[in-house]
């Protein structure tokens, strides 16, 4: 191939890649409707926000993931039976069915393979499911389950349930969703620069689809090192190139899951984006930038999708 | 009947199942048919997948929406797991397993791939993004040098091509990225260090893209997915000849049952149509006709037993036919019938039973057990009303009782008339013999007159010859007493006694051969005794005896006679008989000038018989005289030699003294003669 075919090639990849960027939203807004086994979704409920449901009926999944507050429990590290404190900064629950892989080093495929972990974590709830099944029968869950699954109560059963349930938390109709829907009066003129600014300055990049997040891996420091004590992936896959690799986590309500990224290394969302700008982007972001895009992430906030209205 | 039906209802039976079979087995074939198209359409679908992720793969350099591309990786991922959990091995093919194995460790490495390039990608496009704004934003920093800027240029034209896998002089770039650090460490310019810290991202990543690249080429994920559908294809392809041939010998079984169902039904048909014959038959028949059941209920009666007994079908049907029985038939006979059909033998008899109206009536009953494959399954009776039979019977056995007085009344009547009549016939016997006597006395007497007449007449002749010499004696005597004498008249005178003596030897002659022969008659009955002789020489010597007569005539004589003919008899009568027969010929049948005289004598013995024939070719006897040749006297040469007994007493001869027939018969020309003798009057003693 000729060098000029060539150049031609990368220039019109250049130019595709611009339109790509900039003509086609990006970010796509949350489902407003959701298929689920509504009695699954009752049970999987009650089973969130059951303290059996640790060794030492304690903790709940509630505990960590309080729904009203994010959908996590703004602290740096969650703390699990006896006081145990954790090593990782606890993802929201909500919208976390979008994500493409649950957990930080995206060990669970899924919600389900997700549900389990926390209750088998020692420092978390600290249990172990043939004992949780041996008590659960023992009480109004028998007949629960087995008004459900013919098998009752088991393992698969109970993470079906939660994980059922949690499909629900969802946070449709936020200002940004309902402005990506139309509404070109739902966010404001400061927070449509922001979105701008996000899409032209390369968090897009990273941060977009349904979840704003939450769809591939990415190196905790890219440019800079960020410094970062847990390894990310690399537990998951000991292979070499996937230190400090993390799920890219979702930017949907942001601006209400403080403290920040897996260490929770910062409370306040302007630093985070600054350090986001800095050891991801290694690019210059003026503060006037950076706070539109905080703008912007506000946005992004929106009510958990209100399960009482299902009943 | 029982068997067709059994026939046809299994070949019926085995049309159905062979029906359902074919019916599951192709239902069978239908659910393989959608599993084989499921089962495609995913491979297809993984196949698309692929293809997708290594267009994304390929398309470096391109924001794109990772949301698609998770959506793509779970998709494949629910798919192979569709696959993995699906009875592909079991139904298609066991090599399923290894290649599903294949796939999805291939779809993990590639996978691992996706996930890094997602990555990588994100952060290229940033990099190369911000490297562009960079460059206008150096390009207005007016404290940078041209130099610098070009070198800028240069370096993001290298890093471009470097991306696109073009051969870049690596060592170019490195200088070129020295020289802009170089500057940044000079000249404190945030743009370029940044372009510098991009740069150096930027030419890592790429290498690391490249690698992905290589990487990539060593998953065999389309390979295996080719792999899994041309299998998929091959065994059902496969499988699909199989139900070809299956289908095949499914239709032709169905047919080759259905031939077999159209000729049962035919038979069937046939078998019903004599059915309904035979039924009406049974039904219309004179005879009542009941069957009746192993128990020997009755299952069915015609009308004619309705009509004989006075019952009807409703009120015996389900009973015993001992309904009919009040004991007035001896007990003998069901003893008798039972016996024979407890043997599963047909039994005839006759019954006395009595009807619904209590009349009673004869029965002549045939009942035959009814034996289908072997086992009993009814019995039969045929039963004719024989009242009126019986009846008449008895009337003509009194007729008979009257009829065989009568005839032995008759026959002592006839035994007294037998009696007379024997009576009669001896006395008619002893007339018959008196009869016969007297005709032998009349015909001797017949023979007396007439050889009296025959005598007399020569004797006559002899008397009147004598008298009339005496008297012309007298004359002559008177004339030479008186010397009257003249020579004349004793010449006249001699002349007369010459005549007259020669006349009267004449008479005398022949009366005298007369008296010979009729002594003959007599006598040659008696003289001659019984000897041996053989027929056919005794015959030449009497032919040579005649010779001088034959040879005058000139007539051929033939003696045929079988030469060993040896018999012990009257030599005299064959000399008779022959010697009478070659002289009536001579005398009669050659009469007249024949030319070429014949005469043939034969003579053999045949069924405990001698045949003597004579035959001559001469003029034969008028057929008003033929009758008549045996009987005495008769002559047609009365007064030429014939006395007319020949033939006679040759008939007298044979029937007599020898006790054989002679018959004469014309022929058509000349006369035969045919001598019957018994042999066993003609045996040589030994």
């Amino acid at each position: 191939m000729p060098l000029g075919l060539r150049m031609n090639k990368i220039l019109l990849a250049l130019v595709y890649t611009s339109i790509l960027i900039y003509a086609k939203e990006p970010i796509s807004p949350i489902p407003t409707t959701i298929n689920v086994n509504i009695k699954k979704v009752k049970l999987g409920k009650k089973l969130f926000f059951d303290i059996r449901l640790s060794a030492d009926d304690t903790i709940s999944c509630s505990s960590c993931h309080i729904l009203e507050d994010g959908g996590d429990d703004g602290l740096r590290f969650s703390f699990g039976i006896k006081g145990q404190e954790g090593n990782i900064n606890a993802p929201t629950v909500l919208n976390s069915v979008y994500n493409f892989r649950q957990f930080w080093d995206g060990r669970a495929k899924n919600l389900q393979e997700q549900a389990a972990v926390p209750i088998e974590n020692p420092i978390e709830m600290g249990y172990n499911f043939p004992s949780l099944i041996k008590k659960l029968q023992l009480t109004e869950y028998k007949t629960l389950f087995k008004d459900i699954y013919n098998n009752g109560i088991s393992k698969n059963n109970i993470t079906d349930a939660i994980s059922e349930y949690e499909k629900t938390l969802i946070t449709p109709n936020s200002d940004f969703d309902k402005y990506l829907r139309g509404n070109t009066n739902a966010i404001t003129k400061n927070q449509k620069e922001g979105y701008a600014l996000f899409k032209s300055k390369g968090c897009i990049s990273c941060h977009h689809g349904r979840n704003v997040g939450g769809n591939l891996y990415n190196k905790f420091g890219i440019v800079k090192d960020a410094k970062s004590s847990s390894l990310g992936r690399y537990n998951v896959t000991r292979k070499e190139r996937d230190k400090y690799y993390f799920k890219v986590p979702s930017l949907r309500n942001v601006a209400r899951t403080a403290p920040y990224f897996h260490d929770g290394r910062t409370d306040d969302l302007t630093e985070a984006i600054e350090i986001m700008a800095q050891l991801q982007l290694g690019r210059l972001i003026s503060k006037d930038d950076i706070s539109k895009i905080e703008d912007f992430l506000i946005s992004l906030n929106a009510q958990v999708l209100d399960i009482g209205k299902i009943k | 009947m029982i068997r067709k039906i059994d026939s046809i209802t299994i070949t019926l039976s085995l049309v159905i199942l062979v029906f359902i079979s074919g019916i599951f087995y192709l239902k069978n074939k239908d659910v393989k048919a959608l599993n084989f198209e499921h089962y495609q359409n995913n491979f297809e679908k993984l196949k698309l997948l692929n293809n997708d992720y290594n267009n994304f793969l390929h398309q470096s350099l391109n924001f794109t929406n990772y949301d698609f591309i998770s959506a793509k990786i779970e998709k494949f991922d629910d798919v192979l797991l569709n696959m993995q959990a699906s009875n592909i091995q079991e139904e298609f093919h066991k090599g399923f397993k290894n290649i599903l194995k294949q796939i999805r460790k291939n779809f993990e490495d590639e996978y691992f791939l996706l996930e890094y390039h997602k990555s990588l990608n994100s952060v290229s496009v940033n990099s190369i993004n911000y490297l562009f704004d960079l460059r206008s934003q150096i390009n207005n920093d007016k404290s940078i040098s041209q130099e610098q800027k070009n070198t800028v240029e240069k370096l993001l034209f290298s890093l471009m091509q470097l991306f696109s896998g073009l051969e870049v002089d690596s060592l170019k770039i490195k200088l070129a990225t020295n020289s802009i650090y170089n500057y940044t460490l000079k000249n404190k310019n945030d743009y370029l260090l940044y372009f510098y810290t991009q740069t150096i991202l930027l030419q890592k990543n790429i290498i690391l893209l490249n690698a992905h690249s290589l990487e990539h080429e060593n998953i065999n994920l389309l390979d295996y997915i080719n792999e899994a559908m041309e299998l998929l294809q091959s065994s059902y392809k496969q499988q699909t000849k199989v139900y070809q041939l299956f289908n095949f010998l499914l239709i032709a079984v169905t047919i080759l049952l259905l031939l077999t169902l159209i000729i049962l039904h035919r038979r069937i048909l046939n078998s019903s149509h004599e059915m309904i014959a035979f039924r009406y038959a049974v039904q219309n028949s004179d005879n009542s006709i009941e069957m009746t059941d192993t128990d020997r209920k009755i299952t069915y009666v015609n009308e004619s037993f309705e009509r004989n007994t006075g019952y009807t079908k409703e009120e015996v049907l389900g009973r015993n036919p001992n309904v009919l029985n009040e004991g007035l038939t001896d007990q003998s006979v069901f003893i008798d019938m039972y016996k024979s059909l407890e043997e599963s033998k047909p039994w005839k008899g006759e019954f006395i039973n009595t009807r619904k109206d209590g009349s009673i009536f004869y029965e002549s009953a045939t009942i035959m057990p009814i034996i289908i494959d072997g086992e009993l399954v009814s019995y039969l009776a045929i039963k004719l009303d024989i009242t009126a039979y019986i009846e008449q019977k008895e009337e003509l056995l009194e007729i008979q009782k009257e009829l065989e007085t009568l005839v032995d009344e008759r026959t002592i009547e006839l035994k007294l008339k037998a009696q007379k009549l024997e009576d009669t016939l001896s006395n008619l016997k002893k007339y018959q013999k008196q009869l016969v006597e007297t005709e032998k006395m009349s015909s001797l007497g017949s023979l007396v007159s007439g050889v009296a007449h025959e005598i007399n007449t020569p004797l006559g002749i002899s008397i009147t010859g004598s008298t009339h010499i005496k008297r012309e004696t007298q004359i002559i005597l008177n004339a030479v007493k008186d010397n009257d004498l003249q020579k004349s008249d004793f010449l006249k005178y001699l002349a007369t006694v010459d005549k007259m003596s020669s006349s009267m030897y004449l008479s005398l002659n022949r009366a005298a051969d007369l008296v010979r022969s009729f002594k003959q008659v007599a006598i040659d009955q008696h003289s001659e005794r019984k000897r041996n002789f053989n027929l056919k020489d005794y015959c030449d010597e009497v032919l040579l005896s005649l010779h001088s007569q034959l040879k005058q005539e000139t007539v051929l004589v033939k003696n045929e006679i079988n030469e060993n003919i040896n018999i012990n008899s009257y030599a005299g009568i064959f000399s008779q008989i022959l010697t009478n027969f070659i002289m009536n010929s001579l005398l009669h049948a050659f009469a007249k000038d024949i030319i070429d005289a014949k005469i043939i004598i034969n003579a053999w013995i045949e069924n405990g018989s001698l045949y003597f024939i004579y035959e001559d070719n001469g003029l034969g006897i008028d057929d008003s005289y033929i009758k008549k040749v045996f009987d005495p006297f008769f002559t047609t040469k009365l007064g030429q030699g014939g006395s007319g007994l020949g033939l006679n007493i040759i008939y007298n001869l044979i029937n007599h003294k020898l006790k054989g027939d002679i018959y004469c018969i014309n022929q058509e020309r000349g006369i035969k003669m045919i001598i019957t003798l018994p042999m066993n009057e003609l045996q040589i003693d030994d």
